[in-house]
């Protein structure tokens, strides 16, 4: 036995691995394949030294054969570079060009795309069989080489022909979908839109990619512009924010890092949880992922961009890219050039600014629980849904009196609306999580200004009044076991409140779900433990009725009560009354009584 | 039926009827999972988003689901345990109901009210806790299955809490042996990732710097299939750190450090007491207990107003201790560290070290 042995490659075997792991999506083949055209011409440029040269790809598909033919007029190959590279898995010739190119010529290397040698295994994704015929530029003849994916493939001689290559692809049933010429054009748009050699599809003498992205433009912000209009990325952009190198620190240094593109800010939210700060990637003007979410800072979630940096390094499958130094480097330059666009934008355009910031507040607001910096530049600006709509905190603290009334609940929060509005004062909806933290934080920075949630703490806007002229009508209720107090609060007409302590619903059901032993034996204890640290066990749970003082009708009924058993109807049809429209604490039997007794008093009266 | 199980039946069925709005509220699930260590608001507003959509769609069983997941996304990813009691105590509640009966999340409820008093105060309620894990242990099915591993984890959790590391230990090797039995690779990934993390802490307690090796270097692989899974990473790396210092090996030790902080420094959930232990314990054996300082001092910034009160106390005596190292001790330290003992049900066991610490 030898102690060295070499591997041995199982094709098939190798494939399937690319095709199920590898790549998401078949058309990725087509990428591979333009791309490779796209460096055999750029060599073709490189090493043919002739002026007279125009690259050029062709696409052309028949779907009665099933074959997708992609032709350049690039460098070809010889025989050797067949044996070398094409069938030779991991090693790429582009890659030992670069190399050798980034010595003398950096820009030339740059056009190359090519990197692991892998891409031209991708085109058996969607083909049963690849037949390449190539004739190269140093001259030689024309070769045929054939594939079907397994250990073995052809070289023969061909018919001679331009100097190029041609692949065609002998497409499988299940990638058919790339046979559809809307298909094609879209993938070919996606991958290669900015490759600076012209793609033509089936004939078509203009090019169906753009060749040159728009931060090669001369107005680069009008470009941008053309650019997600053409791409379908939503509406006008509020702000468009050219991209330029940057420097980023390196352990006792800084490095340079070449960055193109552009950032932009759309319109609105659509659905701000759906915002993540999504960028579309390109390395070296080639299509790598269009959500790339790690490489804005997390308070940029309203910001989306196109970029073109080619530190970052595409992952094998080059849809994604991996996270290492030079991608913290290109976050930092990206933090640093946004921060310092979105600052001028404030100070130069305030308009469009805050535009920007109410369009995107819900974002916008949940960061800036986290960032001081961030929190002073919009905390005047945001604007909350309250109960006279979308209002920013200034404008709601001039309505309310230096006040910030606002409500968690999701639902059922109509009576503290109520409340507030009869006194005037907007209620700030508070139900989205990020939105309880900001107030904290706005209120702390800003001494003069109160902060009120009304659940559970209503009390707050009624004012106190003294019982005396009121006993009689609190006496009646305490008699029948309910708490009562009397208040002063607005709307007048409104004679009564209920209110229960803010969590009482749980804990009134915890303490039903306990003694009815609903719940298994040993979870109980820990569901006890927290109405007891809650509320004392459930002595707190009982509501507090609410006479209004400010109410014509309480008044008439303390000052001049009816004689007879109307003073009680009516009493207890405002208790009734104040229950029901609370809506809490009530199940269903409860609230059928609740009607009962209601109905009764009101039969009282009559 | 398993939660997954039921999950991708239910996505399955609303593919099959074109029901895009379901769809959509099960992919938000997957959105706010995917969030969950890079940026646990959204997560948080994620599965808010899909709790408005289940009720609007009048599907209780997800507006259980997602409210599940509410209190997981603030136990787990968020680390605030400010407020979660009364979602919490809402979600066991409501599993009781007949609606639910056979929903597959019964036994989720119940895990995160025993965690919930785990992170708030382990001590204070320890026979509560103990019996509510009793419960669960011999309720749930036998064998490999989710709802025991995360009970198994809830079990670990309290026994360390509650300083019996021996007892943790074992409770972890015996999940790793479950997590051998499971057929479903990702279950033992996802979980076993967990577990190692926590050994390498209680093997660190037990002075088993083998075993420290040994875990650092298989949660550092299984950290590779399963995702997220980046903080574990970060804990790895960091405990690998400190073997490497430990050795004398100087530029490996910085080298991983680095890496630990600036992989842990990409996420926004809170870094973990592990973390907060191993990276203090990579200074100190590095002679650093300036260094070492800062970090239990960011360690209480992380862990302070979250509710989380027993590891607030904690914190505040790990900082008296350096402090007292450094000679810097002052009674406002030992003021505040008796401030947060006695917001527990049972301070003694804080009060007797601060105490210590007080006398020099």
């Amino acid at each position: 036995m030898k102690d060295k042995q070499r591997f041995n490659l199982h094709l098939p075997g190798l494939l399937k691995v690319l095709a199920e792991h590898l790549y998401s999506t078949k058309k990725v083949a087509v990428r591979e394949l333009l791309q490779n055209a796209h460096d055999s011409c750029v060599r073709r440029k490189i090493e043919g030294r002739d002026d007279r040269y125009r690259p050029r790809i062709d696409l052309a598909i028949d779907p009665d054969r099933r074959t997708l033919t992609i032709r350049d007029n690039g460098c070809g190959l010889t025989e050797d570079e067949i044996t070398g590279y094409l069938a030779t898995i991991g090693r790429g010739y582009t890659r030992e060009l670069r190399e050798r190119l980034s010595l003398y010529s950096p820009e030339q290397a740059a056009e190359l795309i090519g990197q692991f040698g892998l891409g031209f295994l991708s085109a058996f994704l969607i083909a049963a069989e690849v037949t390449v015929t190539t004739r190269s530029f140093q001259g030689g003849p024309t070769l045929r080489w054939h594939s079907t994916g397994d250990e073995f493939y052809d070289l023969t001689p061909a018919e001679p022909g331009d100097v190029g290559t041609t692949v065609e692809l002998r497409v499988k049933p299940a990638a058919a979908f790339i046979l559809q010429e809307r298909s094609l054009l879209d993938t070919v748009r996606t991958y290669a839109d900015f490759l600076p050699t012209p793609i033509h599809v089936e004939g078509d003498p203009e090019p169906v990619n753009l060749m040159s992205p728009p931060w090669e433009a001369e107005d680069q912000e009008a470009a941008a512009r053309a650019y997600l209009t053409r791409t379908g990325h939503g509406g006008e952009p509020l702000f468009v924010l050219p991209l330029r190198e940057g420097k980023a620190p390196l352990e006792h240094d800084t490095i340079t890092i070449p960055l193109q593109g552009f950032l932009y800010v759309p319109p609105g939210s659509v659905a701000s949880v759906r915002e993540y700060g999504d960028l579309t990637v390109y390395i070296r003007r080639m299509f790598i992922c269009d959500r790339e979410r790690d490489l804005l800072p997390p308070w940029a979630r309203f910001v989306r961009g196109v970029i073109d940096c080619p530190v970052l390094q595409p992952t094998a499958s080059r849809e994604g890219i991996h996270q290492d130094e030079n991608f913290d480097s290109v976050r930092q330059v990206l933090e640093e050039q946004l921060g310092q666009g979105l600052r001028e934008l404030a100070r130069d355009d305030p308009t469009t600014w805050k535009q920007l910031v109410r369009g995107h507040s819900d974002v916008i607001v949940s960061w800036a629980v986290k960032d001081n910096e961030f929190f002073e530049r919009v905390q005047d600006i945001v604007h909350f849904r309250t109960s006279r709509g979308l209002l920013s905190l200034p404008d709601y603290l001039r309505q309310s009196g230096g006040r910030l009334y606002y409500v968690t609940r999701e639902l059922g929060s109509l009576q503290e609306q109520v409340l507030a509005e009869g006194r005037d004062v907007p209620a700030i909806e508070a139900s989205w999580f990020a939105v309880t933290p900001f107030l904290e934080k706005y209120a702390a920075r800003h001494p003069d200004v109160d902060l009120v949630q009304l659940d559970g703490a209503a009390e707050t806007l009624m004012r106190p009044v003294a019982e005396g002229a009121f006993a009689a009508l609190l006496g009646h209720y305490r008699e029948r076991g309910v708490r009562a107090r009397v208040a002063s609060f607005k709307p007048a007409e409104m004679p009564a409140v209920m209110l229960y302590p803010e969590g009482a619903e749980i804990a009134r059901e915890a303490g039903a779900a306990l003694e009815a032993g609903e719940l298994p034996g040993p979870l109980s204890g820990l569901i006890g433990e927290y109405v007891e640290q809650r509320f004392g066990g459930g002595k707190d749970l009982q509501g507090t009725l609410f006479l209004n003082a400010s109410c014509p009708l309480v008044r008439r009924l303390a000052e001049s009560p009816p004689a007879g058993p109307g003073l009680a109807a009516v009493l207890d049809l405002v208790h009734q009354l104040a229950r029901l429209f609370c809506g809490r604490m009530l199940d269903a039997a409860e609230a059928t009584q609740a009607f009962k007794e209601l109905t009764r008093a009101l039969g009282g009266l009559l | 039926m398993a939660i997954w199980d039921w999950y991708l039946d239910c996505v399955r069925d609303f593919r099959a009827a074109g029901d895009t709005e379901r769809l959509e509220m099960a992919a938000l699930h997957d959105e706010g999972f995917a969030l969950q260590e890079i940026d646990p608001d959204s997560t948080l507003a994620a599965f808010t988003a899909g709790r408005a959509l289940a009720a609007r769609l009048d599907e209780p069983w997800w507006v259980l689901f997602y409210d599940v997941w509410r209190v997981i996304a603030l136990l787990n990813y968020q680390h605030d345990f400010r407020d979660v009691l009364d979602l919490t105590v809402r979600c066991a509640l409501e599993v009781r109901k007949p609606l639910y009966a056979g929903h597959p999340w019964k036994f989720a409820a119940y895990n995160n009210l025993i965690s919930a008093y785990i992170g708030i105060d382990p001590a204070g309620h320890a026979d509560r806790i103990q019996e509510a894990l009793d419960y669960l242990d011999a309720e749930l099915p036998p064998g490999p299955h989710d709802d025991r591993y995360v009970m198994l984890g809830k079990k670990r959790q309290f026994l360390r809490e509650t300083g019996r590391l021996d007892e943790a230990y074992r409770v972890a090797q015996a999940h790793l042996g479950l997590l051998d039995e499971d057929d479903e690779p990702i279950n033992t990934s996802w979980y076993a990732v967990s577990v190692n993390a926590d050994l390498c802490w209680l093997s660190w307690r037990r002075g088993d710097w083998d075993g420290v090796a040994g875990h650092a270097a298989a949660t550092e692989e299984l950290t590779r299939r399963v995702d997220p899974s980046q903080a574990q990473l970060a804990e790895a790396l960091l405990w690998q750190a400190v073997l490497a210092r430990r050795a004398g090996d100087e530029p490996t030790a910085r080298r991983l450090c680095r890496r630990a902080a600036a992989r842990m420094g990409r996420l926004r959930t809170p870094p973990g007491d592990n973390y907060f232990d191993a990276l203090a314990l990579y200074h100190e054996l590095g002679d650093n207990p300036a260094r070492a300082l800062e970090v239990r001092e960011r360690e209480l910034e992380t862990v302070s107003g979250k509710g989380r009160l027993a590891s607030e106390c904690e914190a505040h005596v790990k900082r008296c201790r350096l402090l007292a190292r450094l000679g810097r001790l002052e009674e406002g330290d030992l003021a505040a560290a008796r401030a947060a003992a006695a917001r527990l049900r049972k301070p003694a066991y804080y009060l007797v070290q601060i105490d210590a610490l007080a006398r020099g």
